[in-house]
């Protein structure tokens, strides 16, 4: 089998694997769960079971990830986060 | 026939529109709140009340200048957002209460904006029991917290 080239990235491009991101919620005394629960379905579409799982998880650990992406797609995320009153952050998925 | 369901508190629904059923006054209450946030919010004057409302982006030691730059670009398109979604909140409650979708949601937006800078000022605990002692500092602005709780939760019930 013949050796496959891969195109190198050039330029201003990191030289770092473009690992994907991951957007975290975390647990916080004000935000009620039901809103918490309702904001992960709306935002991504989860159902009721997965965004009820994904509130308990934050209630009880602290934290969840609820995205992984790309950079930009995670940042929207996080924005849309913030905009519904969550602690949303995000990090490279290690 | 058009029935309206009540769910187990005072939101109303028929359809896809809602009918939030307080009292006037405490529309007007609520009015007078999200009037208030959005002096706030538009004059950007109290940074310990808004400080919740922008949380970072980035958590990490090592992304501190990508947090630098999300702050820098997108809290003004948060701000807009919120006093979006204030303008409309308020108008509906101005009027009959009454909300289509999207006011619905943006009244669900809005209410939790108002618990989160309160929710600050008071230093809420995870499990506060709601017990209020009246003589206390900020004994109001308790009431209106659970009060902005309850509705909040009714609102959401609505949606089921």
């Amino acid at each position: 089998m013949a050796p496959i080239e891969t195109e190198q990235p050039t330029g201003d491009e990191v030289t770092e694997p473009d690992l994907p991101w991951i957007a975290l919620v975390w647990n916080d005394p004000i935000n009620l769960m039901s809103y918490v629960t309702f904001v992960f379905q709306k935002l991504f579409g989860y159902s009721v079971e997965k965004a009820t799982e994904l509130m308990l998880d934050v209630h009880h650990k602290g934290r969840a990830v609820v995205s992984n992406g790309p950079r930009e797609k995670i940042e929207m995320d996080v924005y849309r986060l913030h905009e519904h009153g969550l602690w949303a952050t995000m990090q490279k998925d290690e | 026939m058009g029935l309206w369901r009540r769910a187990r508190g005072p939101v109303l629904r028929r359809g896809d529109d809602f009918i939030v059923a307080i009292s006037a006054d405490e529309r007007a209450l609520i009015v007078r709140l999200l009037d208030e946030l959005a002096q706030v919010l538009a004059t950007a004057d109290d940074a310990e009340a808004l400080r919740r409302l922008h949380p970072p982006a980035y958590h990490l030691e090592a992304d501190q200048e990508a947090a630098e730059e999300y702050r820098r670009l997108m809290t003004e398109e948060l701000v807009a957002s919120r006093l979006a979604a204030i303008t409309s909140a308020s108008e509906a409650l101005r009027g009959d209460g009454r909300f289509d979708p999207a006011g619905f949601d943006a009244f669900l937006r809005s209410l939790n904006s108002v618990r989160l800078v309160l929710g600050t000022m008071l230093d809420v605990g995870e499990d506060d029991e709601i017990v209020i002692d009246d003589n206390q500092p900020l004994a109001a602005e308790r009431h209106l917290y659970h009060y902005l709780s309850w509705l909040l939760d009714a609102s959401l019930d609505a949606l089921r």
